[in-house]
C-alpha cells in the first residue's frame, strides 16, 4: 500500500491480534492508536498478510467491508467473511470499496454483536479521519442553559406564576408591615380620638385608616394569606359600604378631615372606600354612645356590658396569642378598642356574636338601650338575620338587629345628642374600662371568641349587609 | 461516485486508502417549520375551525385557479345560494367520504351489545362509500363519474364544476384541484450535494438485528468505511433527516413500552450525538415515539438527548416537517397522514398517495378525521404553500422514489423513506439533480 505503515503499530497489532486474541477493527485500532482510519485500514492488511507469511498455520478470521451496486441496482453496503467475499463481488455489478472490517484470530465465528461490542456509538467521535462539518460543534454551557429556558418558556407557563407567587408570599409581609405601621400610627390616633370623638371624626380617622390598610390588600391580587384578610375586608366593606349611603353626609366632610391629617391615608383610595371609611364610624359612634351609655348610665348592667367589651376585645387579644396573622387584625381592633370599639365591630363582630346570644337573653330582660347597643355594635354580623325578625317586632329588638347598619342611622342621631354631652367624660371613661377589660377578661373570653369565630361566618355578613340595604332603600 | 456507475474505475483507485481528510460540505438551512411549532394548541376548541380555516384557504386558492381553467363562464356559488336546478355552476367545498366501513367507537360499541364479532381491518374502503361536499353551512351529495369516490378522501377542499339536480343531487362535470403552487426556481449546483433520509430506526425494539446495520450506517456517515475517494463523496453528504420512528416505528405490533423507551433512551442519545458529530441532523418525531401523537408533533424534549443536544448540528424538529437546504425545499412527514390516505382510499402505494397530496396541496387531508391533530382555530397547518423541491414520507414500507412534475413544471422528488428497522436501507438524495437512491446496510 502506498501508505508507511511502522513497525511499530504492526507489532502492536500483531500482539492484540495474536497474543491479546482480540477482536481488532479497523475503527477501533484507529481509535486506541490514533491513526487516521484509511492507515489503519492499510495497517491490518499488512498485518493480515505478514501473519500469513510467517505464521501460515495461524487461523484467522477476517471481515470486509465492501460497498456496491448490486445487479437489480441496489446500492449495497455489507460485511462478510473473506471466503464469502468472492461471492459477494461477483453478486456485485460495481464495487465502490472493498476493504479489511475486522480480524480476529480463530475461527470465523465473529458475530455482528462482537462487532458492535467493540465498537460503540460513544466511540465514533473519537476515530480519526471523521468526516465533519463546520456545524458540528459543541454549544457552549451558556448556549446549553438557554436552550433549556427556552424549552422552558415554551414548555410551560406556569413558571410566570410561580414568579407571581413569590411575590405575593411577599406582599403579605408588606401588609403586616402596613398594619405594624398602622399600629405605630395609632397611639398618635388614640391620642386624637378623644379630640375626634368629641368631633365624632376621630373613629372615622381611625376606621379609615384600619380600612384603607385592609383594602390595600384587595387591590393587590389576593394572597395566601392576605386573601384571609380580605376576605374579612371584602365583607367589612361590604357592611361598611350600605350604611354609608344613609349616614356619612356630615361624616364625608370629617372623613376629609380625616384624612388630611392622617399621613398614612391614600390618595388613591376609592370612593367605595371612602364609603366604607364612613360607614365604620356609623358604628363607631355607636359604641361610642353605648360605651358611654353603659359606663355612665347603669351600675347594673354596667358589668355585663364591661364583660362584654373586654370580652370582645380581649379576645382579639387571645387570638393574637393564637396565630400571627390574626394578630395583626386583632391588634389592630385592640387598639380600636382602646381607642373605640367601631374597629372591634369589623372583626369583631365574628368573636361577638356568642357574646350576643348571651347579650340577646339578657337584653329581653333589659329595656335598656345602652345594653343593646353595645351588644349589638359589637355582635351584629351574626345575629343580624334572626335578630331581624325580632327587630321588626319589637323596638327593642330592631334597635339590637339593626345593630350595623341600622343603628348608624340611630347612633347617629343618638350620638349627636350625646356626642355634645359626654364626648371627654367618656373617652376617659372607655379608656379606662378598656384596660380593665384587657386585665380581666382575656381567659374566660378565649373560648367564647373561638366558638364565635366558628359561628361567624363571613356569608352571613354579606347576607345581613344585602337585608340591611335592602331595607335601608325601603 | 457515491452511486455513479461511471464513477468507479479500476479496483485499485477505488481502493486507494491515503489518509486525507476531508472537511464536511455546508449548505445553509433553514427551518421553515414555524407553523408547524406554532400552532395553537388550545384543546377547548373543536375541530370544526380547522376545516373553516381549510376551507378559507383553499377558497383564495381555488378561485384563481377556477376561474383559469373555466374562465369565468360559471359562478362560483356557495352551497346556500344554489337556487336554480340544472343551471351550471362552480362550488368550493371540502369533500367527505361516506364510509360504511369506517371505524366508529358508536357503531362498536353497539356492535359490542350485539355481539357481533367484527372482522379487524386495514382498509376501510366499500364500493357502497359515497362523497358529499360541505361548506360553511351546508353539504351535498355528489354524483357524477368525473369524480372517483376510492382516489380521494375526506377533508380535500375542491371546486367542482356542474348542476344540482331536482332531487338535491349534484351532478360532477369536471374536477379543479388546487394543485401545487408555483415552485420556486431551484438553484443550480454544481456539484453533488446530498442529503440522506432515515426513518424507523425503532431503538426501543427488543430485537438489535438492524443494530449492526446502524453502526455500518454511521461508519459510513462518519466517512470512515471507504476508500479515500469514496470518503470524498461521503463528504457530500450535507444533512441527515430522521423521519420518525426514532424509538419505535410503525410497525411493531405492540404498544409503546415505557420501560424500553427509557431504557433505549441513553443508546438513541448515543447515536444522535454520533451522527451530528460528524453531520448535520434533523430528528423528526414519529407517531409512536415519546412525543404527542397530535399532529403537528412537537419536538422531542431536549432532555431525552443529554449528549446530542450539546452539538449545534443536532436538531429536535417537528412532525411534519419543512426546511431549506442550500435553497432546495425540503418537506415531509413520519408517514401517518400518507398511510391514512391509503387506508381510506383505493390509492394502493405510498407514491401515489404523495402524489395526490401535492395535488391537494395538502399534507394531511384526513388530520382531523381519521388523524389526531390539534384543533387549530386560526389556520390549518398542514396547507402546503410552498411547492416542495424534496417530497418525503417516512416510515414506508419500502423505499421509492419518483419525480412529480407539476403542471406549472414543478420538479418535485418524491422519496418513500423505508423502515430502517426492517429493511436497513436509507435513502440518500442528489439535490444537484434530484436523483434519490438508495443505500442498505447489512
Amino acid at each position: 500500500m502506498e501508505v508507511e505503515i511502522s513497525k511499530e503499530n504492526m507489532n502492536i497489532v500483531k500482539e492484540m491480534v495474536l497474543d491479546e486474541e482480540r477482536l481488532v477493527t479497523y475503527a477501533t485500532l484507529s481509535k486506541e492508536l490514533l491513526i487516521h482510519v484509511n492507515v489503519s485500514k492499510s495497517l491490518l492488511k499488512a498485518v493480515v498478510d505478514d501473519i500469513r507469511q510467517n505464521l501460515p498455520k495461524t487461523e484467522l478470521s477476517i471481515s470486509h467491508v465492501i460497498s456496491g451496486l448490486s445487479r437489480d441496482h441496489q446500492a449495497r453496503t455489507t460485511v462478510c467473511l473473506e471466503s464469502e467475499l468472492q461471492a459477494v463481488k461477483d453478486a456485485m455489478e460495481t464495487v465502490f470499496f472493498n476493504h479489511i472490517y475486522s480480524v480476529c484470530k480463530g475461527t470465523p465465528k465473529v458475530d455482528n454483536v462482537a462487532l458492535m461490542a467493540v465498537n460503540k456509538f460513544e466511540d465514533f467521535p473519537l476515530c480519526v479521519g471523521l468526516i465533519k462539518g463546520n456545524s458540528c460543534v459543541k454549544r457552549s454551557l451558556e448556549e446549553i442553559g438557554s436552550l433549556k429556558t427556552t424549552s422552558h418558556d415554551v414548555a410551560s407557563t406556569s413558571q410566570p406564576q410561580k414568579t407571581k407567587s413569590a411575590p405575593i408570599m411577599k406582599k403579605p409581609v408588606k401588609t403586616t408591615e402596613e398594619s405594624t405601621n398602622v399600629k405605630v400610627a395609632e397611639p398618635s390616633q388614640v391620642k386624637s380620638e378623644p379630640i375626634i370623638k368629641k368631633e365624632i371624626v376621630s373613629p372615622k380617622k381611625d376606621v379609615s385608616q384600619t380600612n384603607k390598610v385592609k383594602s390595600e390588600p384587595k387591590g393587590k391580587p389576593q394572597k395566601g394569606i392576605a386573601g384571609f384578610f380580605s376576605k374579612q375586608n371584602g365583607n367589612t366593606s361590604k357592611k361598611t359600604v350600605e350604611p354609608v349611603k344613609q349616614t356619612i353626609k356630615e361624616e364625608i366632610k370629617s372623613n376629609g378631615s380625616v384624612k388630611s391629617n392622617a399621613e398614612e391615608v391614600v390618595t388613591a383610595v376609592k370612593e367605595e372606600e371612602m364609603e366604607v371609611d364612613i360607614d365604620i364610624p356609623a358604628p363607631v359612634t355607636k359604641s361610642n354612645t353605648k360605651e358611654s351609655a353603659s359606663s355612665s348610665s347603669s351600675l347594673k348592667n354596667g358589668v355585663g356590658t364591661n364583660k362584654s367589651k373586654p370580652q370582645a376585645k380581649n379576645k382579639p387579644v387571645s387570638q393574637v396569642k393564637k396565630n400571627a396573622k390574626v394578630d395583626k387584625k386583632r391588634k389592630r381592633v385592640l387598639k380600636v378598642s382602646d381607642s373605640e370599639s367601631e374597629e372591634d365591630k369589623d372583626p369583631f363582630a365574628d368573636d361577638t356574636p356568642t357574646e350576643i346570644h348571651e347579650s340577646d337573653d339578657e337584653i329581653p330582660p333589659t329595656p335598656t338601650i345602652n345594653t343593646v347597643k353595645i351588644t349589638s355594635g359589637i355582635i351584629n354580623p351574626r345575629k343580624r338575620r334572626k335578630i331581624v325578625d325580632k327587630t321588626f317586632t319589637d323596638e327593642e329588638g330592631y334597635i339590637l338587629t339593626k345593630k350595623v347598619e341600622v343603628y348608624e342611622s340611630c347612633s347617629d342621631n343618638e350620638e349627636e345628642g350625646e356626642k355634645k354631652e359626654n364626648v371627654q367624660t367618656n373617652q376617659l371613661k372607655k379608656e379606662i374600662v378598656v384596660k380593665e377589660v384587657k386585665e380581666t377578661s382575656p381567659k374566660q373570653n378565649k373560648k367564647e371568641a373561638k366558638n364565635s369565630k366558628k359561628k361567624i361566618s363571613p356569608p352571613q355578613k354579606g347576607k345581613q349587609a344585602t337585608m340591611m340595604s335592602f331595607f335601608k332603600k325601603v | 461516485m457515491l452511486f455513479k456507475v461511471e464513477a468507479s474505475k479500476s479496483e485499485e483507485v477505488s481502493n486507494n486508502l491515503v489518509a486525507r481528510e476531508f472537511e464536511r460540505v455546508d449548505l445553509q438551512y433553514t427551518d421553515c417549520s414555524k407553523r408547524f411549532y406554532q400552532v395553537s394548541r388550545d384543546f377547548s376548541k373543536q375541530y370544526a375551525h380547522i376545516y373553516a380555516a381549510r376551507l378559507n384557504t383553499f377558497r383564495n386558492i381555488l378561485g384563481e385557479i377556477v376561474r383559469k381553467k373555466w374562465s369565468d363562464k360559471h359562478k362560483i356559488l356557495k352551497l346556500c345560494e344554489l337556487r336554480e336546478k340544472g343551471t351550471t355552476c362552480v362550488i368550493i367545498g371540502t369533500l367527505f367520504k361516506h364510509q360504511d366501513l369506517k371505524p366508529s367507537i358508536l357503531k362498536e360499541l353497539s356492535d359490542e351489545l350485539d355481539i357481533i364479532p367484527q372482522p379487524a381491518r386495514t382498509h376501510f374502503v366499500n364500493d357502497s362509500d359515497t362523497l358529499v361536499l360541505e361548506d360553511e353551512l351546508q353539504r351535498i351529495k355528489l354524483a357524477g363519474d368525473c369524480i372517483d369516490v376510492h382516489q380521494v378522501v375526506t377533508g380535500v377542499v375542491c371546486a367542482l364544476l356542474g348542476s344540482e339536480d331536482g332531487d338535491g343531487l349534484f351532478t360532477v362535470q369536471d374536477v379543479c384541484w388546487p394543485e401545487c403552487n408555483i415552485q420556486k426556481p431551484l438553484p443550480k449546483i454544481e456539484e453533488d450535494r446530498y442529503i440522506v433520509l432515515v426513518s424507523g430506526l425503532n431503538m426501543a425494539s427488543k430485537s438489535a438485528e438492524h443494530w449492526f446495520s446502524l453502526h455500518l450506517f454511521l461508519e459510513w456517515l462518519a466517512g470512515l468505511s471507504g476508500s479515500a475517494q469514496y470518503q470524498e463523496q461521503l463528504s457530500k453528504i450535507a444533512r441527515v433527516i430522521v423521519a420518525g420512528g426514532v424509538f419505535t416505528n410503525y410497525n411493531s405490533e405492540s404498544a409503546l413500552n415505557e420501560a424500553d423507551v427509557i431504557a433505549s433512551a441513553g443508546s438513541v442519545d448515543a447515536l444522535c450525538a454520533a451522527a451530528s458529530a460528524v453531520a448535520p441532523l434533523d430528528l423528526m418525531p414519529g407517531c409512536r415515539d415519546p412525543a404527542g401523537i397530535m399532529l403537528p408533533q412537537k419536538p422531542f424534549h431536549y432532555c431525552l438527548f443529554p449528549k446530542a443536544v450539546e452539538y449545534k448540528s443536532f436538531n429536535r424538529v417537528s412532525n411534519p416537517y419543512e426546511c431549506d437546504v442550500g435553497g432546495f425545499l425540503c418537506l415531509g412527514t413520519s408517514g401517518e397522514p400518507i398511510k391514512d390516505i391509503l387506508r381510506y382510499s383505493k390509492i394502493d402505494n405510498y407514491l401515489d398517495a404523495m402524489r395526490m397530496t401535492l395535488q391537494w396541496r395538502h399534507l394531511a387531508p384526513t388530520c382531523p378525521d381519521t388523524v389526531p391533530c390539534t384543533p387549530c382555530t386560526d389556520t390549518d397547518p398542514f396547507t402546503i404553500y410552498k411547492c416542495p423541491a424534496v417530497y418525503f414520507c417516512g416510515n414506508t414500507e419500502e423505499f421509492a422514489t419518483s419525480m412529480y412534475e407539476g403542471t406549472n413544471g414543478q420538479r418535485v422528488r418524491l422519496v418513500c423513506v423505508p423502515d430502517f428497522c426492517s429493511t436497513k436501507t436509507v435513502a440518500v438524495v442528489n439535490l444537484a439533480n434530484l436523483d434519490c437512491y438508495s443505500m442498505s446496510f447489512s
